[in-house]
């Protein structure tokens, strides 16, 4: 995990205070199920239990069905979901996430922080957000109020707000679309913010953003379903060059010039009346009255008549 | 008397396509569909839709590893609608070089070509109709075909005989059109009809129009983030009037006005490569057959081309272009030909 390629990284803020207190240990508030501690110095392992002070670098890891909430001595809030491998770096305001989901609230005036998985990172400050990460690079960020910004170390971003979600798909390297989630739906089958005995500090927040977003349901604006609009895809043009027009329409006004046996379609040779020369008669060619020739018709070097007679003829 | 006579045709032209782009640019705060946010926003809805499954499963974000949803909740996609637009405006710039002006078999003749074309249309933001999406347009189209703006090139022109400079075969296209599209998952299918005439730019004479009732279906397939292919049938038929060819000869066919009556049906295939944010690749094939009811006349029309986009701007983009044709025909007037042409293009497209 610490090769990746990129880093992700959520910005709730701008930037972090300068004097921010350290993350770097929090104190078991709830334990269920199966949690443990992995020590950092020695590998072994033991349960967790409430109130105990988990300090950087060990380990939490949980099992199937179980999760655990740390609090750090600034009120900052860790939730822990299932089968996850979380733990605080030594130093800073950064948390390694393996594997597994966490919900991260900061309040707002400590300092935010950082969530990483592996060499990806996201950090938030003053908002609530949750993100999950798979060993193989996976990684999904939903934002549950406020805003805030996701920067890939590549330099690609996006701005997220209340109930928009964004992922980067297990083995991908850019982001997939942001994607506006039912909030509601989403808090209410949520373990990491209604399976603890305990509200979520932010919860009161997370409610507001819900009830805007129920707004804008009601409102019609937004639907719980189908496609989004603007991605309708239109057809493409026709082509480019003179492949902008069909071609039998372009042939109409740019008609290929007459051939030999054309000419001799569109043009007859009479004997006038009084005339001691034939005259040779010129057909219309169609279209807009005039096309172009490869060479000059054979003829008798006098003006024609007929159909057309324009100008006189100059021979061939 | 043509009120525009005093003025040199193009001067019409930049006249005119100049101010369609300064109108489109005043309505710039609007959204618009340019060729690469089209290929953007393919590729995300292709991008959701992959997520979402096959036509008919739910509309929730997929679990990354078993158990995600019961930490983080289910996770509902919400369909946000856009800020609904009404009114499309498009202004395009063509300037390449053709090897094949008259499409000729012999003695093809080379031109550099202007193709300004502005188009507005009433066409609304889709509307949500039997699980897809529907979108109507009515709108018209001005095009202008302006030759040798670099060059001074003569042409020998029958019946008057005589040499004339190639600007005097500039024309332009007026079309009337109304289609509507519905589109659901990677499919696209379209109806609609155009009436189409054809003028020559000195004195606006029309000398040919038609009405053409046209189809089409289009499936778009998603080989991975940055690369789609659509293949595609188009189909129409073209009632026309011109002019036909007027024989002395009295053994010469006698031709009717609606000798052009057609029926087209082509083979559309194309790709678009996203190689970068700024620059999208677009490989294209088209093979289209032509079938004249009216006179004994079969078109074969084989068209290869590239296309590389470079979006400034979601309403601006750049794009330059190289294309190959191989036709064949049976037509007595007409005659096989190939035409290569390369050159580069400006479009700017908004919605309000």
């Amino acid at each position: 995990m610490k090769t990746k390629i990129f880093q992700f990284v959520a910005l709730a803020g701008l930037a972090l205070p300068l004097r921010a207190a350290p993350l770097n240990e929090s104190t078991f508030t709830e334990v269920i199920n199966r949690v443990e501690v992995v020590a950092g110095a020695d590998k072994s392992t033991t349960p967790a239990t409430a109130n105990e002070v988990f300090k950087a670098p060990d380990l939490v890891r949980t099992g199937a069905d179980s999760r655990a909430e740390l609090t750090a001595p600034d009120q900052t809030i860790t939730r822990v979901g299932a089968n996850a491998i979380f733990s605080f770096e030594p130093t800073g305001r950064d948390l390694d996430l393996e594997q597994g989901s966490v919900l991260f609230h900061p309040p707002k005036g400590v300092g935010g922080g950082t969530i990483k998985s592996g060499g990806v990172a996201a950090a938030v400050l003053g908002t609530t957000l949750i993100m999950s990460a798979t060993p193989n690079g996976g990684i999904k960020a939903t934002l549950l109020e406020g805003k805030g910004r996701v920067t890939l170390a590549n330099g690609k971003s996006v701005t997220l707000k209340a109930g928009q979600l964004v992922f980067v798909r297990p083995g991908g390297k850019t982001f997939g679309p942001v994607l506006d989630i039912n909030l509601a739906k989403l808090v209410a089958g949520s373990q990491l913010v209604n399976g603890f005995s305990h509200e979520l500090s932010s919860l009161p927040l997370i409610r507001q953003a819900i009830a805007a977003q129920n707004a804008e349901i009601a409102s019609g604006r937004a639907v719980d379903t189908g496609i989004p609009a603007d991605h309708f895809v239109n057809p493409p043009n026709r082509g480019n060059g003179l492949d902008t027009m069909d071609p039998g329409v372009y042939q109409v006004a740019m008609p290929p010039p007459l051939t030999t046996a054309q000419l001799a379609q569109l043009t007859t040779t009479v004997q006038l009346p009084g005339s001691d020369f034939p005259t040779v008669v010129l057909g219309n060619p169609g279209g807009r009255g005039f096309t172009p020739i490869g060479s000059l018709p054979a003829g008798p070097a006098r003006a024609p008549v007929g159909i057309n007679p324009i100008g006189p003829y100059p021979g061939p | 008397m043509n009120p525009f006579s005093s003025i040199t045709m193009r001067t019409k032209i930049f006249f005119v396509s100049g101010f369609g782009l300064a109108l489109a640019v005043g309505a710039a705060h609007a959204q618009n569909p340019t060729a690469s946010q089209q290929v953007d926003d393919a590729q995300q809805l292709r991008q959701l839709q992959s997520f979402n499954g096959l036509p008919g499963s739910t509309n929730d974000v997929p679990e990354f590893y078993e158990g995600e949803t019961s930490d983080i909740g289910p996770q509902s996609v919400l369909w946000i609608k856009p800020q609904r637009t009404y009114v499309q405006a498009f202004a395009d710039e063509q300037f390449f070089y053709t090897d094949n002006a008259f499409l000729a078999n012999q003695g093809k003749q080379s031109a550099s070509v202007l193709i300004s074309t502005v188009q507005a249309a009433l066409a609304p933001t889709p509307y949500a109709l039997g699980g897809g999406l529907f979108s109507p347009r009515f709108g018209y189209q001005q095009e202008w075909f302006s030759y040798g703006l670099a060059d001074s090139t003569t042409v020998l022109v029958y019946p008057s005989l005589q040499r004339v400079n190639i600007n005097q075969f500039d024309f332009n296209a007026g079309t009337v059109f109304s289609d509507v599209s519905w589109s659901r998952q990677n499919w696209t299918f379209t109806a609609g009809c155009d009436y189409r005439r054809l003028l020559s730019s000195e004195n606006y004479d029309e000398f040919y129009h038609e009405f053409v009732p046209r189809w089409a279906a289009r499936r778009d397939f998603q080989l991975c983030d940055s690369v789609t292919v659509s293949a595609g049938y188009e189909g129409d038929y073209r009632f026309t009037e011109s002019a036909p060819p007027d024989a002395p000869n009295p053994t010469s066919p006698v031709y009717p006005d609606t000798y052009n009556n057609r029926t087209d049906q082509s083979l559309v295939l194309f790709a678009n490569w996203q190689l970068c944010p700024h620059t999208i690749l677009q490989p294209y094939y088209r093979l289209q057959y032509s079938h004249y009811t009216e006179i004994d006349r079969d078109d074969w029309l084989n068209s290869f081309g590239l296309v590389l986009y470079c979006p400034i701007t979601r309403q601006i983009s750049l794009r330059t272009f190289v294309t190959y044709d191989i036709a064949n025909t049976d037509g007595f007037y007409a005659q096989d030909y190939n035409k290569f042409d390369g050159g580069a293009g400006l479009n700017l497209t908004v919605s309000f």
